[in-house]
């Protein structure tokens, strides 16, 4: 079963450098995420278990996570159909692109060895660049470049971190993660600190953390919608994955007050640079791409808070990644029918395309934690654990971050909606592929605003109790 | 024995890195690097005194290949169109680049001490080498415009991380071997196929230099 | 109380009904009722040219959220709803949203609000970490220290002050009233900022061992409020900002009394105490009332006149005699004169503050002189604007012939203006003479209401000296409109026997006579503005008149927000450009991108390797 669930995907994208044409392609890459999610929802019937030698594994952190990427991906094939109408790029690339894509952050949600980890994050870096670069223009290209080049050498620095933990063990070195959280294998020391900062400094990175940011506003603003939404919603996930395995870790190992300053510091970086930097931006997709870089500083500084936090932070994982897909497939929409999302070009967009405009307003109140949206209590409850917590300094820090970002992402979006409206260059009809895929996050969130599913409540109390004890 | 022909190993690593990072031609880079990769794929034959069994042997077979023939293949067909191979001027002269590494490749060693990581009783020379090499690799990308400079020096980084794990480690599974060399591959295919259509675009630009407005089109 | 599970993280809906949020449930009843009457009516101009749903929408989204913040008994629900209630607030202002000014005042209302939600979560959450339960009513029975207390209190001043419009807070307010449609700058003023005075009676009432320095501190933001508010008003020259500006005085009399009511809790005289409360309070249900009122004429006349501007009116009362005399009816209340509402609230108000004189030791009892006289001063400032503003728009001639022209349209119905409009505003008229004259029922709700926030047994308490006290006082109110309706009988009768000519207005004497030549808000406001010159950054450009045969010359003069100008609008701006400037100057280049990350790696191992 666990293997079916990488396999699929994998094949199917092996399946695309056939000659089909572009809306069976598309169709394809539909059927092969339903495909996906069926998986996903047998698996919450009952947990499968581990294959291929104990290298693959399936908890509930990683159940989870998988269905996250599993919903997202969804969603990002409706909204493909509909944004394909009007591209008229071939799509075998991409199609490739993203079922590989999907077939290794599938891996990285079951890995049990630490290496096998690496290589599935590393993969995912190396199949989402050439959808960054999807229009060939050289912004985009260069925009690639610096995403191939930051996560890279982030990559490579968090290959060095699993060496230097697997040297860590005492009489025998492994890198099974089940091995080490049961106690079977002891590792201590020198070593094991030096693993945890390479491997955090690598893996974050990839997220996104400041100061190893830079390269998100310059990827998300120029991949497209659907790819921006996927990287901010769920490959970044992938790389949260990697931070609450090493957080398993250090738990076991005693160390967790150490990981917990480490991710205060990555956390707070993130919090303070991200809205200090958006007050300048002209660009919804940049404003975006900062904002996923605050969402991270948040999902690591509840991590590092502990009991509720690390709660929070899981439901926050949930939400992030839902109100991400609704404002990057919105700006997608926008920037179709536009040619642009810069403020300059796009006024009014309330007045000429109503659906989108609301998409754009919900999207934002979503974004920024407003009451019927799950997002609202998500960051209530890191707050809350601050508090609970005695951090009082990172808990201001955290609400004066909020506003500020908040201004900065109103601000822009405001003056995108409202006011009157500039003429759309290319003035399309709205599209219900696209509007359909945007719907289905923004209720799922309002849904989850007001009631949560018991069993998502216990799946998530599970996995929070993975990685600390005493969760509320 | 088997130390002494360790730390050579090590040495000669750290030594074609420098060479590579004073060295402008392309060509000449990339042949370096295939030599790099040479000495780091048969390490694993020193830490077993040479007496192998079938998976190591096999091992030992598919990196070298794959590092030292294909990836510089690779790499050549990714700046077949570009007219001179040589560098366009670098960041830091030649003077001042080489002053530079041998500072790092001090600090690598000054770290390697300091840190005082127990267990490396094998050889004295790996971690300072590796981390040397590392960071002669992150040199190399960071002072280098072109783009195929970069990919070699994200390349020597990763040899630096392979001589490490290679000199220390009895045994790996193989299965994780071979998807960390299956990535780096993958990578630098990626990475070529990418420049390649960075030169497409540029023809004849310096392509990280160049300072983009803050703009985008999509 | 309705308390049932919510299956939601921490979640629990549970609403309750006690003497203080009655009061405002009150208020909110009557003046979204008569909002949603008038919008009926003022809107139709817009049908068919921009959609109304949205807005209707909004309006009962304003109105759930305002009644759930007003009875949440959890923090969760009552975060929850306030937020929703300033996003609806938002849409609704933003009505006119094709106009730039309109954008940008609503936007500014947006950020204040939400910074001030900020500090309100930081509030609560320190509050239910301390009682151990989100709750009201277990937070309500937890021992905060006084250190804790005091932190408490200040975020409620901060959170809930900007939405009051406390005075350095209150920025938002003279940009979001003219913006908004008049009934929803009537909601904002009647309603939407008396939430913010819930939510700090809310706290009073769960933190009971609030320290001293509360008390001193609420009294003194009332009377900065109260007196730089009028002062304010009195030099605004467009009719929906100078109302603004009465709220923000308004609201400083509001917290008079909750800083009096405060100082008795403190020095333990719950008479006292319940006094001022019970004051506060009454002002804020009478407040909504009259203040709804004004808006609603301003807006008729704003309709009629198609501008908010003072200076280009002029006569509007013999265009529109209704709304000139329930526009009366507004500003006698608001002014605190007898026989109306405000007069009865300001009245509980002065009781406590001269109770609070006799009875509290000295430093307290200065308080409440400053107390007195600023109350005292406000009224008569009070009277000075309305006086301006009721002159010049209504009395004398119409400075501007466009502006002031009389078009009734067919639906009007023998009044000046529709009926769908007129029937609220008498309603609420109605009920400000009904209070003025017969205030025991309402009384008595906001006296309950008074020692529910003592904290002490109502049955220790007895309002019977006020009550006694406020029967003398409307037995002469009584005694006064009886003589002032014997004369205007006199009147009619004599003359019905001597007719008297109808004229028009008297123009002082002046043979080349334009309207221009009357009075205009400026100058009436100028000497009393020039006293206060540096307080209220009043400034003229413009050059004097020289000579027999002088040259064209201009004169423009205005009253600067000091807190607007001086604090947050540098503030802000250095934001930017600190923002811009790192915008600009920031390597971008990728290989200064790594070489971060190498540092960063550096500085981590050195930092974590001691």
């Amino acid at each position: 079963m666990l293997f079916a669930i990488v396999a699929v995907p994998f094949f199917s994208g092996m399946l695309m450098f056939l000659p089909f044409s572009k809306p069976v392609r598309l169709w394809f890459v539909l059927g092969a995420a339903f495909a996906h999610l069926v998986f996903c929802g047998c698996f919450w019937r009952s947990m499968p278990c581990s294959e291929f030698n104990e290298f693959l594994t399936l908890d509930p952190l990683g159940l989870i996570v998988l269905s996250i990427i599993s919903g997202v991906f969804c969603l990002i094939a409706v909204y493909a159909i509909g944004y394909y109408v009007h591209e008229q790029r071939s799509n075998r690339t991409f199609c490739a692109c993203l079922l590989f894509l999907l077939a290794s952050m599938t891996l990285v949600t079951l890995c049990n060895h630490l290496g096998l980890l690496w290589v599935a994050l590393a993969s995912t870096t190396l199949f989402a660049a050439p959808l960054i670069s999807f229009h060939r223009c050289p912004e985009s290209l260069e925009a690639t470049w610096k995403y191939l080049l930051v996560c890279s050498v982030g990559v490579a620095l968090a290959l060095m971190g699993t060496f230097f933990l697997a040297f860590a063990g005492h009489e025998v070195q492994t890198l099974f993660l089940s091995d080490i959280i049961n106690g079977k294998i002891l590792l201590s020391g020198r070593w094991l600190k030096l693993a945890v900062i390479f491997m955090s400094v690598g893996y974050g990175c990839k997220m996104g953390l400041a100061p190893m940011h830079s390269w998100k506003p310059a990827a998300y603003g120029q991949a497209t919608g659907m790819v921006a939404a996927l990287m901010s919603s769920v490959v970044t996930l992938c790389s949260f994955l990697a931070f609450c395995r090493i957080g398993q870790i250090c738990a076991k190992s005693g160390l967790s007050d150490f990981y917990s300053s480490l991710l205060f510091i990555m956390g707070g970086l993130s919090l303070v640079i991200a809205p200090v930097l958006i007050l300048g931006e002209g660009g919804l997709k940049r404003v975006l791409a900062y904002s996923s870089v605050e969402n991270m500083g948040i999902l690591v500084l509840g991590l590092g808070f502990g009991g509720l936090g690390v709660f929070a932070a899981l439901f926050h994982m949930v939400n992030n990644a839902l109100s991400k897909a609704v404002m990057f497939l919105t700006a997608g929409s926008i920037a179709q029918k536009y040619g642009s999302t810069r403020v300059s070009h796009v006024r009014g967009v309330v007045h000429a395309y109503p659906v989108t405009g609301v998409f754009l307003l919900i999207g934002l109140f979503a974004g920024t934690g407003m009451f019927p949206f799950a997002t609202f209590h998500s960051e209530l409850m890191v707050i809350n654990a601050a508090i609970i917590s005695r951090h009082y300094g990172l808990a201001a820090l955290f609400v004066a971050s909020l506003s500020l970002m908040f201004i900065g992402m109103t601000r822009i979006i405001f003056e995108m909606s409202q006011g009157p409206a500039t003429a759309p260059v290319l003035a399309k009809q709205e599209n219900f592929w696209m509007n359909v895929a945007i719907a289905l996050p923004v209720l799922a969130l309002v849904i989850l605003g007001l009631w949560m599913p018991a069993p998502l409540e216990i799946m998530l109390r599970k996995a929070a109790g993975l990685l600390t004890p005493g969760v509320v | 024995m088997m130390t002494t022909w360790i730390n050579a190993s090590c040495i000669l690593v750290v030594f074609l890195a420098l060479s590579i990072l004073a060295s402008y031609r392309m060509a000449g880079m990339i042949h370096l690097f295939a030599a790099q990769s040479l000495v780091v794929g048969l390490v694993p034959l020193f830490l077993r005194q040479f007496s192998l069994s079938q998976n190591d042997l096999m091992i030992v077979a598919i990196t070298i290949v794959s590092k030292s023939f294909i990836t510089p293949n690779i790499l050549f067909w990714a700046i077949r169109h570009v007219p001179t191979r040589a560098e366009v001027k670098p960041l830091i002269g030649i003077g001042a680049s080489l002053l530079v590494s041998a500072l790092l490749i001090a600090v690598a060693f000054w770290v390697a001490a300091s840190l005082q990581l127990p267990g490396l009783s094998k050889s004295n020379l790996v971690l300072p080498c590796s981390l040397a090499a590392v960071l002669l690799g992150f040199m190399l990308l960071v002072t280098r415009t072109r783009a195929i400079s970069q990919v070699v020096g994200y390349l020597v980084m990763e040899n630096g991380i392979f001589l490490f794990a290679l000199s220390l480690f009895d045994a790996m599974p193989i299965l994780i071997e071979m998807g960390i060399l299956l990535d780096v591959f993958v990578a630098v295919f990626i990475m070529a196929i990418v420049v390649n259509h960075i030169n497409e675009e540029f023809s004849r630009q310096p392509m990280t230099l160049v300072r983009s407005k803050m703009g985008e089109n999509t | 109380m309705i308390r049932f599970a919510w299956q939601v993280p921490f979640g629990e809906f549970s609403l309750k009904l006690d003497p203080l949020n009655l009061i405002f449930l009150l208020s909110i009843a009557v003046v979204t009722l008569c909002a949603g009457l008038y919008a009926g009516s003022y809107m139709r101009a817009y049908r068919g040219v921009r959609s109304l749903a949205a807005h209707a929408f909004f309006f009962s989204v304003l109105i759930l959220s305002l009644v759930l913040v007003v009875t949440a008994n959890h923090v969760l629900l009552f975060l929850g709803a306030w937020e929703l209630m300033a996003v609806a607030t938002y849409f609704l202002i933003i009505f006119h949203e094709e106009k730039n000014s309109v954008r940008r005042s609503g936007f500014l209302y947006l950020i204040a609000t939400h910074c001030g939600t900020f500090c309100l979560l930081a509030m609560f959450f320190l509050m239910a970490q301390a009682a151990g339960s989100m709750d009201f009513d277990r937070i309500a029975a937890t021992a905060f220290s006084p250190a804790a207390a005091s932190v408490i209190f200040i975020l409620a001043l901060l959170g809930f002050g900007v939405k009051a419009g406390f005075f350095p807070l209150h920025i938002w307010l003279p940009h979001a009233h003219p913006a908004a449609p008049s009934h929803v700058s009537a909601l904002l003023s009647g309603v939407a900022i008396k939430i913010g005075i819930y939510g700090l009676c809310r706290i009073i009432a769960i933190v009971p061992t609030l320290p001293d320095w509360c008390g001193y501190f609420l009294l003194m933001i009332g009377v900065v409020s109260g007196l730089m508010g009028v002062l304010y008003a009195l030099g605004q020259h467009e009719l929906k900002k100078f109302l603004a500006y009465h709220s923000v005085e308004n609201i400083g009399i509001i917290a008079l009394g909750l800083g009096v009511g405060l100082l008795g809790r403190t020095h333990q005289q719950p008479f006292i105490a319940a006094l001022g409360f019970a004051g506060g309070l009454f002002h804020v249900l009478n407040h909504s009332l009259f203040k709804a009122l004004l808006f609603f004429s301003a807006g008729a006349v704003m309709r009629k006149t198609g501008t908010g501007a003072i200076d280009q009116m002029g006569g509007v009362a013999k265009l529109m005699p209704w709304t000139s005399g329930l526009f009366l009816i507004g500003a006698l209340s608001i002014c605190g004169l007898p026989l109306f509402n405000g007069f009865v609230s300001e009245f509980f108000v002065y009781f406590a503050l001269f109770q609070g004189l006799l009875l509290f030791p000295l430093k307290s009892a200065a308080f409440c002189a400053i107390g007195i006289l600023s109350l005292a001063l406000m009224g008569c400032l009070a009277l000075a604007c309305f006086t301006k503003v009721y002159g010049i728009v209504f009395l004398g001639e119409a400075r501007n012939p466009d502006v002031v022209t009389s078009t009734r349209s067919p639906q009007d119905r023998g009044l000046d203006l529709p009926a769908g409009m007129f029937f609220p505003m008498l309603v609420l008229a109605g009920l400000c003479i009904w209070i003025g004259l017969c205030p025991w029922f309402i009384a008595r709700l906001t006296w309950q209401a008074g020692t529910y926030l003592t904290a002490v047994n109502p049955a220790f308490i007895s309002g019977q000296k006020i009550f006694s006290a406020l029967g003398q006082v409307i037995a002469v109110s009584f005694g006064l409109l009886g003589i002032m309706t014997m004369v205007l009988l006199f009147q009619r009768i004599g003359s019905r026997i001597a007719a008297l000519p109808r004229r028009e207005t008297w123009r002082c004497g002046f043979s080349g006579f334009t309207p221009r030549l009357q009075y205009t808000a400026a100058s009436f406001a100028r000497s009393i503005l020039e006293c206060l010159k540096t307080i209220l950054v009043f400034r003229k450009t413009g050059s004097a008149v020289l000579g027999e045969f002088p040259a064209r010359v201009s004169l423009a003069s205005g009253v600067h927000d000091a807190a607007e100008d001086f604090v947050f609008r540098p503030f802000y701006g250095r934001l930017r450009d600190l923002a811009k400037g790192i915008q600009k100057n920031r390597l971008r280049y990728t290989q200064v991108y790594l070489i971060y990350i190498l540092f960063f790696l550096v500085f981590l191992i050195v930092l974590k390797f001691r």
